[in-house]
């Protein structure tokens, strides 16, 4: 008899593209349909002072607001969808919701409300959805698209679509609202919700140095290897590990990907918070400029998605095995820009 | 792809003790060995960080081991003859995403 097979076990799967672009062919296009990024972090080689203004970027006017026990029918309320969706980008996503376990819902800035659903929830709640990507062979869960934009009061399809959102249940979420027209201030929505228990949320900044580091050069035509050896060293950076590894040690045989330099340090700044895709693009144009201006070896900027989010760039469908990651990472060296997308695999798993 | 998986993991140890990340190396390696034998104690494993109070640690491991190593960890109950386990607080081939988890976050 042979043995059972247990040496060949494979890992889950993931994807990294790595993309190569001249830095101004970086647009909102690129951006936009990332909808909701939680932790930005931007690198920047020998610093000793914080760029002006970058960290106030993503801390002034990004505060969003977390309520509780939302009821989703009030999202298509006949005032809501003309005062808030008609005019500006609503941000919305439920918080303490897991999307492997439980119901989560979020509306993207394009005004569709997207729901992922338990078997049994959706059986019942009389929503037409389609079954999840991850789960068609046992059809636990499904995913529904209400295109509030589209939804017209009054008609059958609105009062039908209140009452099953009625039935649903409360979401803890956050939400942010950008309006069309500037004159209008974006805590109106909070005034709107005034009923529940509403809080405003901060954004968090963080900032630490690492000093005395072999830091990576990247030549000008870095292949795909050499971008995921570099991805890896700021990952290094950002955790302030210890570079003081190389092959003879027991511990930590880690060191910096060549060729590379002697750095005084590298400074990192990291904000969490609730972020659209324009605050983001703002910021990768900052430091756009910022790179024109000060010749820096390079800059890099890392964006994390939600892990639980239901969407992650346009309709493409959020999973959660071992881990939710959905993350962008940009390398702005001189003229180019390397842009890499790490997602988990789209595999489904039984 | 990343050659590499990297481990955010915890020692919960039954009579805290000091732990060097020798030490703590040797106790997965053994971990390792005895759920896969002598092959599996020859994988190469990194710890990128060790943080010696609260006996957390990021592991670098090639991705072709990783669900040995995570099963054996999961599976191992003792260091140095004190009862144990190990908590995975996070595993991902990107290690700039164990930086934070939207999942951990109080807004």
């Amino acid at each position: 008899m042979q043995n059972p097979k247990v040496w060949s076990f494979h890992e889950p799967q993931s994807s990294f593209k790595v993309q190569q672009l001249l830095a101004t062919d970086i647009s909102i296009k690129n951006f936009q349909n990332f909808h909701f990024s939680h932790l930005i972090s931007v690198f920047v080689p020998d610093s000793l002072s914080i760029p002006e203004n970058l960290p106030t970027k993503l801390i002034e006017d990004c505060e969003y607001y977390k309520v509780a026990k939302l009821n989703l029918a009030d999202l298509v309320e006949a005032v809501f969808l003309n005062s808030f969706i008609k005019k500006g980008k609503l941000s919305l996503l439920s918080i303490g919701t897991k999307i492997d376990a439980d119901n989560c819902c979020a509306v993207t800035p394009d005004g569709n409300l997207i729901l992922s659903l338990l078997k049994d929830t959706y059986q019942s709640c009389g929503l037409e959805g389609k079954v999840s990507h991850f789960t068609k062979t046992n059809k636990d869960r499904y995913i529904v698209t209400v295109n509030l934009a589209e939804l017209k009061p009054g008609k059958p399809l609105h009062g039908k679509t209140q009452k099953s959102l009625e039935a649903l249940g409360k979401f803890d979420v956050i939400l942010s609202w950008q309006p069309y027209d500037d004159i209008i201030c974006p805590s109106s929505v909070a005034k709107y919700f005034q009923n529940y228990d509403i809080k405003l949320c901060e954004p968090t900044f963080d900032s630490h140095m690492v000093y005395s580091v072999k830091g990576p050069t990247l030549d000008s035509v870095a292949n795909q290897d050499d971008i995921i050896d570099f991805v890896e060293w700021l990952g290094m950076v950002s955790l302030d590990a210890d570079f003081s590894g190389n092959m003879e040690n027991y511990v930590n045989t880690y060191e910096s990907p060549e060729p590379n330099v002697e750095m005084g340090q590298v400074r990192v700044l990291t904000w969490r918070g609730f972020y659209s895709s324009n605050q983001v693009m703002e910021v990768f144009d900052y430091l756009r400029n910022y790179n024109n201006v000060q010749n820096k070896l390079w800059i890099s900027m890392y964006v994390q998605g939600f892990s639980d989010s239901p969407v992650i760039e346009g309709k493409e469908e959020q999973n959660y095995f071992t881990n939710g990651d959905n993350c962008n990472v940009y390398i702005l060296k001189e003229l180019q820009c390397w842009f890499c997308k790490h997602r988990t695999c789209a595999k489904r798993y039984k | 792809m990343s050659n590499y998986y990297y481990l955010d993991i915890k020692l919960i140890l039954a009579n805290p003790e000091e732990v060097t990340p020798a030490f703590y190396k040797k106790n997965i390696l053994e971990a390792v060995k005895q759920l896969f034998g002598e092959t599996g104690a020859s994988i190469p494993i990194d710890i990128l960080k060790f943080n010696s109070e609260t006996l957390e640690a990021i592991l670098r491991v090639p991705k072709s081991h990783y669900i040995k190593i995570r099963s054996s960890l999961v599976l191992s109950g003792k260091y140095e003859g004190i009862r144990c386990i190990y908590s995975i607080q996070k595993s991902t081939p990107l290690l700039l995403a164990l930086q934070g988890d939207s999942r951990n976050y109080n807004h």
